[in-house]
């Protein structure tokens, strides 16, 4: 047996902008394929684009990879490919071993079929035989928490249970080589730790596992190496935790230059100075003093203010003036407001501040400062997961 | 490695998955007929559960089929008197004929698409999705046989078991020409959804033309074009067999030459094309 469990070899994968092109390419690469004439799969037609463009890799048995990248690098298209669900262009993928992938959880689950009967037709469907799902039956069934719905139709299950069970089906069919594609983000917290240790646990047994993910923690926590695609093309390879870190710098930077947003909705307002202080460490509290002028009276003004990571662009806190009990019959003329908020225990970073204005109601919005100002929290100490909550570990007798 | 993947397809160097029929048959054809078996039960169960009448459905559209051609024979819009047997049968026994090649067509052409994000998602034989729906076609029959078989005996129309066997023997041409067209549609039906929406009136105008509840004068025209239908020969052989005792014509014998070559041809159309679908669905 081989040690390596992957190859994958300068591959390609191409995809059409325009979709009339793309029926009418189908239906000449389908002809063309049928009749046996040879067709050039590596050159670009018109409106085609490299989705995936040279990638080469291996991956040997118990190790584990993760794709990262922004959104439309080609992460997912090259898991399919690895996969087997599409066939690249160009190059070859060698795989030495049974794939399963948890690339949707839940895709064959039919609404109507009561979770236990979803069970046995969703695990037939990513390969396990009968006598296979009845042997893990109770274990598929504990680890995504369903008893007691076990003979209620999925529809009636909320998200969460849906995901629990797509989940705990895929993780229990057997193989070798796991593929993962950021199926974990939309589950619970306690759910996605255990969905962790049962990835951590496959791959103590040997498994080799290929990961997608926008959440670097994870990735870090859970790869030994890391490819950073951008736009289908090859960007960097590594220990996980260097790209990860590469990634996330570079996603830093992306949101500061590109993702800020001003739309002055009523030119009767305005803001003159946004400052703060630049630097915060882990723990501190912030105060943002925001100079702003209302040339005309605002009746019952609202202020509003968010924080983004700039990583995954997840909303860390939301707050309106109105909400925390504050409101003021008008407001005219130049002042100042300050915000000032308790403890930021987040992870050492940049994040996103967004502030609006609004007249009486939250969406009669006057001013959008969107993603436009940048908070640098510094490192105190080493943070997993993006808060840290300091618990107390206590033991009682 | 096992597997290898390149723009030709799937090349397997030893086993997992399906890069054809006849492999997935050698290699692991209990796994791959028991996939088509529960997802079969599945599409069958589903369509059924949320309806009161339940499997009465089955019956139903036989039944108003045949009622209808009845009240357009007493308003004397069609005529039936030269007809051997009562209408009631002739009719019920084209129409469930027939049913196995539309239901088939219909429910296999929409098989890959209607399956949705796991077509795209999961890695297992499509073809297994072909299948599983024409075998409702064929299920559907089966319920429906004793029905039938009951209506023959209150009629008092000979029969015996061995011309039942052959009459449900004569049947697998039409499911094979059905899968064939399915095979084929479901693939043509992932790049032009045109298909999906064109079906149902072709379908149906197909049934119209075709001498399904009518008896039809061979020297008409309409006689003359189904002298070239397939379908009026798979449909009315079975059916003249068992209700008239006719000799089964000559060219019923050539449509099972050219039947599994167009099964063949459409299945090999299948693997060739699915991963190419897969990227337009």
């Amino acid at each position: 047996m081989s040690d390596t469990i992957l190859k994958v070899e300068s591959v390609s994968k191409k995809y059409s902008r325009s979709l009339r092109h793309s029926m009418l390419y189908g239906t000449a690469d389908i002809a063309r394929n049928f009749f046996g004439f040879s067709h050039k799969p590596e050159v670009l037609r018109k409106t085609e684009f490299w989705g995936v463009d040279n990638i080469s890799f291996t991956l040997k048995r118990g190790e584990s990879l993760a794709l990262v990248g922004s959104n439309g690098s080609g992460k997912s298209t090259m898991l399919k490919m690895l996969n087997g669900i599409f066939m690249p262009d160009k190059g070859r993928i060698s795989i030495d071993g049974k794939v399963a992938a948890l690339i949707e959880v839940g895709a064959g689950f039919h609404p109507l079929l009561t979770g236990r009967e979803n069970i046995f037709v969703n695990g037939q469907i990513l390969g396990m035989s009968i006598s296979e799902i009845k042997k893990k039956f109770d274990e598929i069934v504990a680890f995504s928490e369903i008893e007691s719905f076990l003979d209620t139709p999925v529809k009636n299950y909320s998200t969460g249970m849906y995901v629990r069970l797509g989940f705990s089906i895929a993780v229990h069919s057997p193989c070798d080589i796991l593929l993962v594609d950021e199926v974990l983000a939309v589950g619970d917290l306690s759910f996605a730790i255990k969905c962790m240790k049962k990835m951590a646990q496959f791959r103590e047994n040997g498994g080799s596992l290929v990961l997608v993910s926008h959440a670097m923690h994870n990735v870090k926590n859970q790869c030994d190496h890391a490819i950073w695609m951008e736009k289908g093309v090859f960007r960097e390879f590594g220990d996980s935790v260097d790209v990860a870190d590469k990634f996330e710098q570079y996603m830093l930077n992306r949101s500061a230059d590109h993702d800020g947003e001003i739309i002055n909705i009523d030119p009767d307002v305005d803001i003159i100075s946004f400052d703060h202080d630049n630097d915060i460490k882990q723990g501190e509290s912030v105060t943002f003093e925001i100079k702003i002028v209302f040339k005309r009276r605002i009746f019952q003004p609202v202020f509003m203010i968010h924080m983004h990571s700039s990583t995954n662009d997840s909303l860390l806190f939301s707050h309106y003036s109105n909400c925390e009990g504050y409101s003021w019959d008008s407001l005219d003329g130049e002042f100042t407001l300050k915000i000032k908020t308790t403890s930021l225990n987040f992870k050492e970073g940049e994040y996103a501040i967004s502030f609006y204005v609004s007249e009486k109601e939250v969406n009669n919005h006057l001013l959008w400062h969107q993603k436009m100002y940048i908070l640098r929290i510094k490192k105190k100490s080493d943070i997993y997961g993006l808060v840290d909550v300091s618990p107390e570990f206590l033991v009682h007798h | 490695m096992n597997i290898i993947y390149t723009s030709g397809g799937k090349k397997h160097v030893d086993v997992v998955g399906p890069p054809s029929l006849l492999y997935l048959l050698r290699n692991n054809y209990k796994a791959y007929l028991s996939l088509i078996y529960t997802l079969f039960s599945r599409d069958f169960k589903s369509k059924y559960k949320q309806s009161i009448l339940g499997f009465i459905w089955v019956f139903v559209l036989p039944i108003l089929t045949t009622l209808m051609f009845v009240l357009l024979n007493i308003a004397g819009v069609l005529n039936f008197e030269a007809i051997d047997v009562p209408y009631v049968v002739f009719g019920l026994f084209g129409i469930t004929f027939w049913s196995v090649f539309s239901s088939g067509v219909s429910l296999t052409s929409g098989s890959l698409i209607n399956a949705g994000s796991m077509v795209v998602k999961i890695n297992f034989p499509k073809s297994a999705l072909v299948f599983a729906a024409s075998c409702i076609c064929i299920v559907e029959l089966l319920i429906r046989l004793p029905f039938l078989v009951i209506l023959l005996i209150y009629f008092n129309i000979d029969f015996d078991l061995l011309v039942l066997i052959n009459v449900l023997l004569m049947i697998i041409p039409l499911y094979a020409i059905a899968l064939a067209v399915g095979f084929t549609l479901s693939i043509c039906a992932g790049v032009l959804r045109d298909i999906v929406i064109s079906l149902p009136i072709v379908v149906n105008a197909f049934m119209m033309l075709t001498p399904v509840m009518y008896p039809i004068n061979e020297k008409s025209f309409l006689g003359q074009i189904n002298q070239w239908n397939p379908l009026n020969y798979l449909v009315n052989v079975p059916r003249d067999f068992l209700l008239f005792n006719k000799e089964v014509p000559f060219e019923y014998y050539l449509l099972l030459i050219f039947i599994p070559v167009l099964l063949i041809l459409s299945v090999r159309f299948f693997y060739i094309s699915q991963t190419k679908i897969t990227e337009r669905i």
